[in-house]
C-alpha cells in the first residue's frame, strides 16, 4: 500500500519535471501527460480503498515506512510515508478533486499561450500538496508546507504580466510565508525541548510517544501550539493572515477551485487534526484555535455579502467555512472539522468551477453583469449542478454539507456556547449570501443598466461540464460515504446530539436563503443609502474590516520605515562615521605628520637637538 | 593529485601571459581548461575521499621553512573538501562569464586565474603560514579586477575593500602569531599543532579567551560581519561580474573557514565564550542588512546586502558551537557560495547588456528572456531558502544546532528569512513581471552552451545537495566532530545536550512495513 503511495506521489512531480523540460513547446501533449497521470493517481487511490476495510479490521494501521534523508549522529530527518485514514480521506480528496479540476481546465485554459506551464505548475501543486497528506515527519510536513506555498505563488501569479496577478501572487507566497515562519518557530520549540529530554524526533508517531515523558512545561506548550497553529492560520487564510485568499482569485478559475478551496487552504486544516494530540495538550492552545476559527468565520461570512465579484463571494465563502472547521477543532472536534473539509471540498470545488463556467460564457465576474441571460434554460447543468453546490453550501439535507454543518455546530455546542451562536449566526449569513449571489446570477430580469450587444451563453464543452457533473454528484453522495469510519481513530466518545440543533440550522438557513433571494430581486443600490446604519456596516463590509488597510499602514509607516532607517544609518554611521570617518582621522593624522617634514634643514636641526638633549637628560637623570 | 589544485591555475595564469592577446579563443580555451582540470581533479579527490576515515586525507608535506616550522603540508578532511568542491563549480561557471568580456581578456583571465589558484591554496593548506599567504594572495587580483573592469565609483570602493579586509587581516594574523608563541610548538602546521595540544589538553582558557575574539573579528570582516560590512555591498556593485561570482561565492567563505580551522579548532572555549556576542552581532547582521536590502534600488546593492545578511546564518552557526550549527555552517558556505554566484551571474548578464541595474528599469524579462528569468526566480528562491535547495537545509541545521543555545537570535534569524523574501520577490516582480518594457525589446536570452551553462551548473549542484544534502554532510559532519572532540569543546559543550539517547520502540510501525520501497533504506537505520 505504501508503495502504491509512494507513487502516486511521485507520479505528478514526474508529470511536471517531464513538461517542463520536453513537453514545454507542445502544450497539448502536456495537458493530456498532466491529466491522465492525475486521472492514474485518483485510480489508485480509489484501488486502495478495497484495502482498506481489512486494515481497519485487523488494527494494522496507521503504516509507516521512512527513509533517513538527513542522517547525523545527532540528528535524523526522516523522508516518510504516513498512511492512515486521516491522510487517506484527503489522498482521495486531492487526487479526486484535482483530477477533475486538470480535466476542466483542459478546456478553460484551451486558449492560453502558457498551456503547458500551466499544467507543469499545476502538477507540482498536486505534488506538493499529497506531500503534506503523506507526510510522516514535522520536517517533512514542512518542506511540502514551503512548496504548497511556491505553487500557489506560481499559479495565483499565472498570467505574470498583469500587474495584480504578480502582486497576487507575491502577497500569497509573502503572508503565507509568515505563518510557516511560526510554525518553524514551534517546530525548534518542540524539538528543543525533547532534545533536552533526549527524545529528540520529528516523526509525528514518536513525538506523540515522547511527548508524556519529556514533561513540558505548560507555557512551553502554549508557546508551541500556538507557533504550530500559525502554519495553518497562514495557509487555511484564518485571521489575521487571511489577506491573501482574496486576492488570490486574480489566478485562473480552476486554479481558485483547486488551491483555494478544495486542497490548499485544506492543508492547515489537516495540519490541525494530524497535530491534534499537541494541541489537545494545552487548553489554552485549544481555546485560542477555537476563537480564531469562529472570528474567521463569522468575519469572512459578513465580508461575503457586499461583494459584488462572484469569485471573491466564494473566496469569503471559502474563508468562513475554513474558519467553522477551525472553530470545531479548537472546541474538540477534529473529525468534525475534517469531515466538513472532505464535503466542503466537493461543494466549493463544484462552485468554483460552476463560476469558472460562467464566467467563461459571460466574461464578467461582476454577479450583478451576470443578471437576465436567464441562463437556467441556457446553461441548464451548470445551473443545476451551482444550485446543487448552493444547497450543500447552507447545509440543506441530504445533500452532503448538512452532515457536516451539523457535526460542526454540534462540535461548537460542546465547546462554548458563545461560539455556537456564532456559528448558528454564519449558518444564516452564509444561506444569505448564497442567496443573493443565486438572485442576481440566475433569477433576476434583466436589468435596464445592460443594455448593447449580450454574448449569448451556452454550455462549455464536455471537459468542463463532466468535472461539474460528477462533483454534483460527490456533493449528493459524500453526506452518506462512510469516511467516519476512517476519521475515527481521531474521535474521542461521541457526544450526544442536542435535539433541536438540526430545526435550528435548517430554520436559520431557510430564513437566510429565502432574505436573500427577496431582497436582491434587482440591484438595491437604495438599501443601503436608504437606512444610515446600513451604510456606516455597509462601509465597514466594503473595506474588510480595515485589514488591507491596516497591512498596508504596516508596510508603509514600519516596514519601509525601519528599511529606511537602516539604510540611513549604513550611510551614515558604518558608512559615514565608521569606515570613512576612520579613514577621514588618519588622512588627518596623515596631514598633521606630513607638517612635520617640513623639508628645512635647520628645523631638522633643531628636533635632532632637541631630541638629544632630551636623550642625554634621561640618560644622566637615570645615572643620578 | 592535491598539489596540482593551486598551481594548475597558477602556472596557467603564468603560461597565459605567453599566448598573444589577439587570439581571443586560445585565451579562452586555455583558461577553461586551467580551470575545468583542477575541477575535475576535484570531483575526483570527492570521489576518492573516505568520509569514514577520521583526520586529514591526501596529506602531502613538503619542508619549506624547517628552522621556523613552516612547511608547506596539504590535505583534505571533509571541511576543505566541501569548500574546494564549491570553489571547483564556482570558478567552473566563472570562467564561462569571465568569456563574455569584451575588453583587455588576456589581463582578465590572467587575474581570474591568479585568484583561482590562490583560493586553492587557501582550501587546500594545512600550514596556517601559507593558509595566510594564499589567503592574501586572493586580494592581488581583486585590486586591478576591480580598477580596470569595475564600474562607477570604482576606486573607492576598491579601495575601502582592500583596506577593510588587509585590516582585518591583520588582526588576524596579529591572533595567529599570538597562537603560535603560545602553543610553544615552534610550528604552523595544524597537524602538528592539533597533536601537540591535544597531548597537552589545549591552550589555557585565558589565552584562548583572549586569542578567538582577535579571530574571529579578524577573519569576520573577510566575512561581512555586522557592523564591519560596510565594505562588501559597494564592493559587489563595483566588481565586474566574474570577481562577483569569485567574491561572494567563495572568498567570502575563507574568513569563516579560517574561524573554523583557527578559532574553532584551537580555541573552542574562546568561542564559546565569545558565542554570546557573535551570535547578537550576527542577528543584528541579519535584520540589519535585511531591511536596508529593502531599501536598495540596485540590484547589486541588494544582493550584497543580502550576503552580509546571509553571512550573519553562517556566524550564527559558529558562535552556537554544536555539531548540527557548524555542520549547518560549512554546508551553508557550499549552498550560499553557489547562490551568490548564480545571482551575480545573472545579474551581470543583465548589467553588461543593458548596463542597468535598477529594479524599475526592467519589468515582464519573464516574456523575453525566459531562461535568465528561470534562472533568476530559481535562484532568489534558493536565497530565501526554499525547500529543494540546498540553502534551506543548511539553514535548517543552523537553526536546528543553535536553537538551545540562543533561541531569541534564531528568532531573528527566521524573521530574516522572511525579510529576504520580501525584496528577493519584489525583485522577481520588477524585474521578471509585468508588462515588458519596449526599451529592451532587442534584448536576446541567454543562449548557447557558453551563456547557459553557469547557471545550469549551479543551480543543478544547488538542486542536487537541497535533495540530497546527506550527500555532503556525511562528509562534513565527522570533520566537525572532530573539531570539537577537542578536549576544551567537550566539557564546554556538555550543556548541550543534543544527542539522540535512544530511537524509541516503534516495533509495530517498523515491522508493518509492507512492500514500502523504502524498506529496505528503513531497515538500515
Amino acid at each position: 500500500m505504501l508503495t502504491i503511495s509512494g507513487i502516486i506521489l511521485a507520479a505528478p512531480l514526474a508529470a511536471a519535471l517531464l513538461i517542463f523540460f520536453f513537453l514545454l513547446r507542445r502544450p497539448q501533449a502536456a495537458a493530456v501527460l498532466a491529466t491522465s497521470v492525475m486521472g492514474g493517481c485518483f485510480a489508485l487511490a480509489a484501488a486502495l480503498l478495497l484495502q482498506f476495510p481489512q486494515l481497519l479490521q485487523s488494527h494494522s494501521l496507521p503504516l509507516e515506512a521512512s527513509y533517513a534523508w538527513i542522517r547525523l549522529p545527532s540528528l535524523t530527518v526522516e523522508f516518510g510515508l504516513l498512511l492512515d485514514g486521516l491522510s487517506y480521506v484527503m489522498l482521495l480528496v486531492v487526487t479526486g478533486i484535482s483530477a477533475l479540476v486538470f480535466l476542466y481546465s483542459m478546456a478553460y485554459m484551451e486558449k492560453d499561450e502558457s498551456y503547458a506551464r500551466y499544467f507543469a505548475s499545476l502538477s507540482l501543486f498536486a505534488f506538493s500538496m499529497l506531500g503534506i497528506v503523506l507526510s510522516s515527519n514535522l520536517i517533512q510536513i514542512f518542506i511540502f508546507w514551503e512548496l504548497v506555498g511556491l505553487s500557489s505563488y506560481l499559479l495565483v501569479g499565472f498570467w505574470y504580466q498583469k500587474n495584480e496577478a504578480a502582486l497576487a501572487g507575491k502577497k500569497a507566497f509573502l503572508t503565507t510565508r509568515v505563518g510557516d515562519a511560526g510554525m518553524l518557530i514551534g517546530i525548534l520549540t518542540l524539538w528543543g525541548f525533547l532534545a533536552q529530554a533526549g527524545l529528540g524526533t520529528f516523526n509525528f508517531r514518536e513525538i506523540e510517544a515522547a511527548l508524556p515523558q519529556a514533561a513540558i512545561p505548560a507555557s512551553a506548550m502554549l508557546m508551541i501550539g500556538i507557533s504550530l497553529f500559525f502554519g495553518a492560520v497562514g495557509k487555511s487564510a484564518q485571521l489575521p493572515l487571511h489577506v491573501w485568499l482574496p486576492d488570490a482569485m486574480e489566478g485562473p478559475t480552476p486554479v481558485s477551485a483547486l488551491i483555494h478551496a478544495a486542497t490548499m487552504v485544506a492543508a492547515g486544516v489537516y495540519l490541525l487534526a494530524r497535530l491534534f494530540f499537541i494541541f489537545e495538550l494545552n487548553a489554552n492552545v485549544m481555546l485560542f484555535i477555537g476563537w480564531t476559527g469562529t472570528l474567521t468565520a463569522l468575519m469572512a461570512a459578513l465580508i461575503a455579502v457586499v461583494q459584488n465579484d462572484i469569485k471573491k463571494i466564494l473566496a469569503y465563502s471559502t474563508l468562513s467555512q475554513l474558519g467553522t472547521m477551525v472553530m470545531a477543532i479548537g472546541f474538540g472536534g477534529p473529525e468534525a472539522g475534517m469531515f466538513h473539509l472532505f464535503t466542503h471540498a466537493f461543494f466549493k470545488a463544484l462552485l468554483f468551477l460552476g463560476a469558472g463556467s460562467l464566467i467563461h460564457a459571460l466574461h464578467t465576474q461582476d454577479i450583478w453583469e451576470m443578471t437576465g441571460h436567464g441562463l437556467a434554460k441556457k446553461m441548464p447543468l451548470t445551473s443545476l449542478t451551482f444550485l446543487i453546490g448552493t444547497l450543500a453550501l447552507i447545509g440543506m439535507p441530504p445533500l452532503s454539507g448538512f452532515f457536516s454543518k451539523e457535526a460542526i455546530l454540534q462540535a461548537a455546542w460542546h465547546g462554548s456556547k458563545a461560539a455556537f451562536s456564532a456559528a448558528a449566526a454564519v449558518v444564516f449569513m452564509t444561506a444569505f449570501y448564497m442567496g443573493r449571489l443565486i438572485t442576481a446570477v440566475f433569477l433576476s430580469a434583466k436589468s435596464p443598466a445592460a443594455d448593447g450587444p449580450s454574448p449569448e451563453p451556452h454550455e462549455p464543452d464536455w471537459r468542463m461540464t463532466a468535472p461539474l457533473v460528477l462533483l454534483g454528484i460527490l456533493t449528493v453522495v459524500a453526506g452518506f460515504l462512510p469516511v467516519h469510519a476512517l476519521l475515527q481513530s481521531h474521535a474521542g466518545p461521541a457526544a450526544p446530539h442536542p435535539a433541536f440543533l438540526v430545526p435550528l440550522s435548517l430554520g436559520l438557513a431557510a430564513a437566510g436563503f429565502v432574505l436573500g433571494l427577496v431582497l436582491f430581486r434587482s440591484r438595491p443600490e437604495g438599501l443601503s443609502q436608504q437606512v444610515p446604519a446600513f451604510k456606516t456596516i455597509g462601509a465597514v463590509l466594503e473595506k474588510k474590516f480595515f485589514f488591507d488597510a491596516a497591512y498596508d499602514w504596516f508596510i508603509v509607516n514600519i516596514q519601509e520605515r525601519t528599511a529606511s532607517f537602516m539604510d540611513l544609518f549604513e550611510k551614515l554611521v558604518v558608512v559615514g562615521i565608521g569606515a570613512n570617518g576612520t579613514a577621514a582621522a588618519v588622512r588627518r593624522a596623515g596631514d598633521l605628520l606630513r607638517k612635520l617634514q617640513t623639508g628645512v634643514v635647520q628645523f631638522y636641526m633643531l628636533i635632532f637637538a632637541a631630541g638629544l638633549a632630551a636623550l642625554i637628560y634621561f640618560c644622566l637623570g637615570g645615572a643620578a | 593529485m592535491i598539489v596540482l589544485l593551486p598551481w594548475i591555475p597558477l602556472a596557467g595564469a603564468l603560461l597565459l601571459l605567453l599566448i598573444p592577446a589577439n587570439h581571443e579563443r586560445a585565451l579562452k580555451n586555455f583558461a577553461l581548461a586551467a580551470t575545468a582540470v583542477p575541477c575535475a581533479l576535484t570531483l575526483a579527490l570527492c570521489a576518492l575521499f573516505k568520509p569514514s576515515l577520521a583526520g586529514f586525507q591526501f596529506v602531502v608535506t613538503h619542508a619549506w621553512l624547517p628552522s621556523l616550522g613552516i612547511h608547506y603540508r596539504l590535505g583534505l578532511d571533509g571541511i576543505n573538501l566541501t569548500l574546494c568542491l564549491l570553489h571547483a563549480l564556482v570558478s567552473l561557471a566563472s570562467v564561462f562569464t569571465a568569456c563574455w568580456a569584451k575588453e583587455r581578456l588576456k589581463e582578465y583571465l590572467f587575474y581570474f586565474l591568479l585568484l583561482t589558484g590562490a583560493l586553492y591554496g587557501v582550501f587546500t593548506s594545512l600550514d596556517l603560514f601559507f593558509l595566510y599567504l594564499f589567503c592574501e594572495m586572493t586580494l592581488i587580483p581583486v585590486f586591478p579586477m576591480i580598477g580596470v573592469w569595475g564600474s562607477k565609483n570604482k576606486e573607492y570602493g576598491a579601495m575601502k575593500m582592500a583596506l577593510f579586509i588587509t585590516a582585518g587581516a591583520m588582526l588576524a594574523l596579529f591572533g595567529i602569531l599570538f597562537f603560535y608563541r603560545e602553543a610553544g610548538l615552534n610550528s604552523f602546521d595544524l597537524i602538528t599543532l592539533a597533536e601537540g595540544l591535544h597531548a597537552r589538553g589545549g591552550l589555557a582558557p585565558e589565552t584562548q579567551r583572549l586569542i578567538a575574539p582577535l579571530i574571529i573579528l579578524g577573519f569576520g570582516v573577510m566575512a561581512a560581519l555586522w557592523p564591519l560590512h560596510s565594505w562588501a555591498p559597494i564592493g559587489c556593485s563595483v566588481s565586474p561580474t566574474t570577481l562577483n561570482m569569485m567574491h561572494a561565492g567563495v572568498m567570502e567563505k575563507v574568513g569563516p573557514y579560517l574561524i573554523l580551522r583557527v578559532a574553532v579548532a584551537f580555541m573552542p572555549e574562546g568561542v564559546t565564550a565569545a558565542g554570546p556576542w557573535l551570535s547578537v552581532l550576527a542577528g543584528i547582521g541579519i535584520l540589519y542588512a535585511g531591511f536596508a536590502a529593502i531599501r536598495q534600488k540596485d540590484l547589486l546593492f541588494m544582493t550584497g546586502f543580502a550576503s552580509v545578511s546571509h553571512a550573519g546564518y553562517l556566524m550564527l552557526g559558529l558562535a552556537a558551537m554544536t555539531t548540527l550549527s557548524l555542520s549547518g555552517a560549512v554546508l551553508l558556505m557550499f549552498a550560499h557560495g553557489l547562490m551568490a554566484a548564480c545571482a551575480f551571474a545573472g545579474i551581470g548578464f543583465l548589467y553588461e547588456r543593458t548596463h542597468i541595474r535598477t529594479l524599475n528599469d526592467f519589468g515582464g524579462l519573464a516574456k523575453q528572456l525566459p531562461f535568465l528569468s528561470i534562472c533568476l526566480i530559481m535562484t532568489f528562491m534558493a536565497a530565501i531558502g526554499l525547500p529543494g535547495f540546498a540553502n534551506f537545509v543548511s539553514e535548517l541545521l543552523v537553526f536546528i544546532g543553535s536553537w538551545n543555545r540562543f533561541p531569541a537570535v534564531v528568532v531573528m534569524a527566521v524573521i530574516g528569512v522572511l525579510v529576504s523574501s520580501i525584496y528577493f520577490l519584489r525583485a522577481i516582480k520588477e524585474v521578471c513581471f509585468g508588462q515588458p518594457n519596449p526599451r529592451w525589446a532587442a534584448l536576446k536570452d541567454a543562449a548557447g552552451f557558453v551563456e547557459r551553462f553557469p547557471f545550469i551548473l549551479l543551480l543543478a549542484a544547488l538542486l542536487v545537495f537541497g535533495i540530497w544534502p546527506n550527500g555532503l554532510l556525511r562528509l562534513i559532519e565527522p570533520a566537525v566532530g572532530g573539531l570539537l572532540s577537542f578536549p576544551e569543546a567537550r566539557t564546554a559543550l556538555s550543556a548541550a545536550p543534543f544527542e539522540r539517547k535512544a530511537a524509541l520502540p516503534f516495533p509495530e510501525a517498523r515491522t508493518a512495513l509492507s512492500a514500502a520501497p523504502f524498506e529496505r533504506k528503513a531497515a538500515l537505520r
